[in-house]
């Protein structure tokens, strides 16, 4: 039953990463497009993607903040306390670029495209601080409710930065890829190549954070070798396909195996550390609710997981459908 | 500042900011809906204009308020791990709960906003149902987990620990029906004269058109239905805190001595000590309004030592400014009505149109004074009689530094929230309707 719980908060964990990680990829590619005027239509198709999405996906942190509460309190208790200063900039970054969003979806006109930058800057440091807070807990350098300094200039820390970008620019790119494939050729065409690129960047950087967690995580190293390492490879297939897929230019079952890889990678990557939630300090058992407590977790999740799962792939495939108005603006064949 | 009233000042700042937009959500889809409806069922396009108008400002406020909603949850977390740690048990299910009430929100206001053109006209309108569905349930849980840390319950202890939980019988508090329907009224309240006063506005500058008289009446009529709920519900608030959290009770009413026939004071000055100089004193008031007898024997803040009781100058003002602006509201939202039955004329008088525009942010200072009396009369426990919230806060010497970030970031989104909601209205025109305006323009 710890397990199972387990599994419901990390899956709603993995949706998180890959929905609002794409969108972080997406404000990345929005400042990058918007340094050049000639890019400027690879900027307003990265909008034109970002937009509908953009306030449903950090709900699925709540969901995962919640239910590590319901779940495990003792384990939110001891992250939240030892992860304060990294929490505080991930915050701090979360808020600056919804400013920059509102500015530059709703703002005057003059500030519209100067808020690009800054909504990529702050996407960019939005994926970064997300993604050293993540790795945190499977460095080991959380002992008695702190994260130990040495953790900023770990192996750990340091392969998280550039994996955090290139898998946040990778599942930004696919999307808007996807999305484009019907309204702009041109844009299209850039968006896939750079999913590419950055698909290939996240892969060798996948590889050395892995790495890296391997040499960090001694106990768990040995647990590599399991069903959970073979999911863990399983997950980089699938990336590696996805990036094969761009190249031959197959949207669909691109976005499909990049979204299936990185949840995959993820979910398996946290069995991987079992049976520690906080490695070395903190085993799941001991961070879990009473019994009857995650029965009604788990009954609730049931109900509800599915519910939220069937939503939102529903909602992707409504938005990625031209709507009424943009079929009947398509050129005749 | 010491680092328990930085770390208390954080998570206040950061809720006083959230709560605004949080009510708006809790309203604003309610009055879209009766536009939108009134728009499609009498194909009236001032009224789709009226729908649409909202909408955009919806929409800008919907993105400030999630973030802020991350930010507090985090904050919980990060703020006090110690109450996390022990009562995650028991408030993680409604925290669980609200969390799907929101996403169902959240889900259908992007179908909503975003799928217009590729659904048809009424089933575009009832997208709009799950959203005013999911933003009350959403208000409901989470006031009810609020709730719960005025009357814990659901859970005995033993050694220190909670064992026997319950998260139903936590979420079903003694203090839960009475908070939840004061909150949610409230939201409702604060919106409609909100709504109403951006059209008073815009009348005062000389826009009386049926467009501006369509969009005042609406706010107002959201305000009437509000109204009596309110009040109703403020008695049995005050009830329930007199049973519930007696010391509350005495620092908002500034009661220093345990009595019989007490009187209640209105105004004045208070001390910390809760003694009350030039209020004025109606005897026995006190006691009929909590038992609905003069005999009544209401606790005074004598009923407790010193380091027991909340700060008693900060709740009983709260409380007091609470009260008058809740009673100039209602009498405004009475004399606008009986000036728009009796008196048309006169509900457009220039005074009239000034204190309605005045009473959305009067509206909301009341909300923010009732979060202040339910927060702060509640010290020095974050719950009740269980745990002190000295105890529940981080040992990080980073509070200090998270208040003035955090006050600072909040200071340039409300700025930020303010030019694009002008923006947005000024792009959107006053007399036509643009072809797919609910959408977005991207």
């Amino acid at each position: 039953m710890v397990r199972a719980a387990f599994l419901v908060l990390w899956v709603y964990l993995a949706l998180f990463v890959v929905l609002s990680g794409g969108d972080f990829g997406v404000g990345l590619w929005v400042g990058v497009t918007s340094l050049g005027s000639s890019r400027r239509r690879l900027a307003d198709a990265a909008m034109a993607y970002f937009s509908p999405v953009w306030e449903m996906h950090g709900l699925f942190l709540i969901f995962f903040l919640t239910g590590l509460l319901f779940a495990f309190p003792t384990a939110l208790g001891l992250l939240g306390g030892s992860l304060i200063a990294l929490l505080i900039v991930a915050l701090a970054t979360l808020v600056l670029r919804a400013g920059f969003y509102v500015l530059l979806a709703h703002g005057p006109q003059r500030v519209r495209h100067r808020s690009r930058i800054g909504f990529g800057v702050s996407s960019c440091a939005c994926a970064i601080a997300f993604g050293l807070t993540g790795a945190a807990p499977a460095s080991g350098d959380i002992a008695r409710a702190s994260l130990a300094s040495a953790y900023y200039t770990s192996a750990v820390a340091l392969t998280a930065i550039p994996l955090a970008l290139a898998a946040s620019a990778h599942l930004g790119a696919v999307g808007i890829w996807n999305h484009t494939l019907h309204r702009d050729q041109h844009a299209a065409g850039w968006y896939r190549r750079a999913a590419a690129g950055a698909g290939v960047a996240s892969l060798i950087a996948g590889a050395a954070f892995t790495a890296a967690i391997a040499l960090a995580a001694t106990g768990t190293r040995d647990h590599f070798a399991s069903t959970s390492g073979a999911a863990l490879l399983t997950g980089a297939i699938m990336v590696t396909g996805a990036v094969l897929f761009a190249i031959l230019g197959h949207a669909r079952t691109a976005l499909l195996l990049t979204t299936g890889g990185y949840a995959t990678g993820l979910i398996a990557g946290a069995f991987v550390q079992l049976p520690y939630l906080v490695y070395p300090t903190l085993t799941l058992s001991a961070a879990a609710s009473p019994q009857p407590v995650l029965e009604d977790f788990l009954i609730t999740a049931f109900i509800g997981a599915p519910l939220v799962i069937l939503t939102v792939a529903a909602w992707h495939a409504l938005s990625l459908r031209p709507s009424a108005s943009e079929t009947a603006l398509r050129p005749p064949r | 500042m010491s680092h328990l009233l930085a770390g208390r000042a954080q998570m206040g700042t950061s809720l006083e900011f959230h709560i605004v937009f949080a009510s708006l959500g809790v309203g604003l889809p309610v009055l879209i809906a009766i536009a939108h409806f009134l728009g499609l069922r009498r194909d009236d396009q001032v009224w789709m204009r009226i729908a649409t108008r909202l909408t955009r400002a919806f929409t800008v406020l919907v993105v400030i308020g999630v973030i802020s909603g991350i930010v507090i949850s985090v904050e919980l977390t990060v703020l006090w791990p110690t109450f996390v740690a022990r009562a995650g048990s028991i408030i993680g299910l409604p925290f669980s709960l609200e969390s799907y009430a929101f996403f169902i929100e959240a889900i259908f206001l992007a179908l909503y906003l975003f799928a217009r053109d590729r659904l048809g006209p009424w089933l575009h309108w009832a997208t709009l149902l799950p959203v005013c569905l999911g933003a009350l349930v959403s208000a409901w849980i989470v006031v009810a987990a609020n709730a719960w840390m005025n009357a814990p319950t659901g859970f005995k202890r033993e050694d220190g620990r909670f064992v026997d939980i319950s998260p139903l019988h936590a979420i079903f508090n003694a203090a839960m029906p009475a908070e939840t329907f004061h909150m949610i009224a409230a939201a409702y309240l604060a919106t409609g004269f909100s709504v109403a006063g951006v059209y008073a506005l815009s009348m005062l500058r000389g826009h009386c058109g049926t467009y501006e008289r369509r969009g005042l009446g609406l706010g107002m009529a959201l305000v009437a239905a509000a109204i009596v709920p309110i009040g109703v519900s403020g008695d049995n608030a005050g009830r329930m805190i007199a049973q519930a959290q007696p010391v509350k009770l005495a620092a908002t009413e500034g009661l220093v001595h345990t009595q019989r026939h007490a009187p209640l004071i209105l105004g004045g000055l208070i001390d910390q000590n809760g003694n009350t100089r030039y209020g004025i004193q109606i005897p026995d008031l006190l006691s009929l309004l909590v038992g609905r007898d003069p005999n009544t024997l209401v606790k005074g803040l004598d009923s407790v030592p010193p380091q027991q009781r909340p700060p008693v100058v900060v709740v009983r003002n709260a409380f007091s400014f609470m009260a008058a602006a809740g009673v100039a509201l209602g009498i405004l939202a009475g004399v606008y009505w009986l000036a728009r039955w009796r008196r048309p004329r006169l509900a457009e008088h220039r005074l009239m149109l000034l204190a309605v525009a005045a009473s959305g942010p009067l509206a909301f200072a009341t909300i923010e004074a009732g979060w202040i009396v339910t927060e702060v009369g509640r010290q020095p426990w974050i719950i009740y009689h269980v745990m002190r919230t000295q105890a529940a806060i981080t040992g990080s010497p980073l509070v200090g530094v998270m208040f003035v970030l955090f006050s600072a970031l909040y200071v340039a989104l409300t700025l930020i929230t303010v030019v694009a909601l002008r923006s947005e209205m000024r792009l959107l025109p006053r007399r036509t309707l643009a072809p797919h305006s609910l959408t977005n323009r991207h």
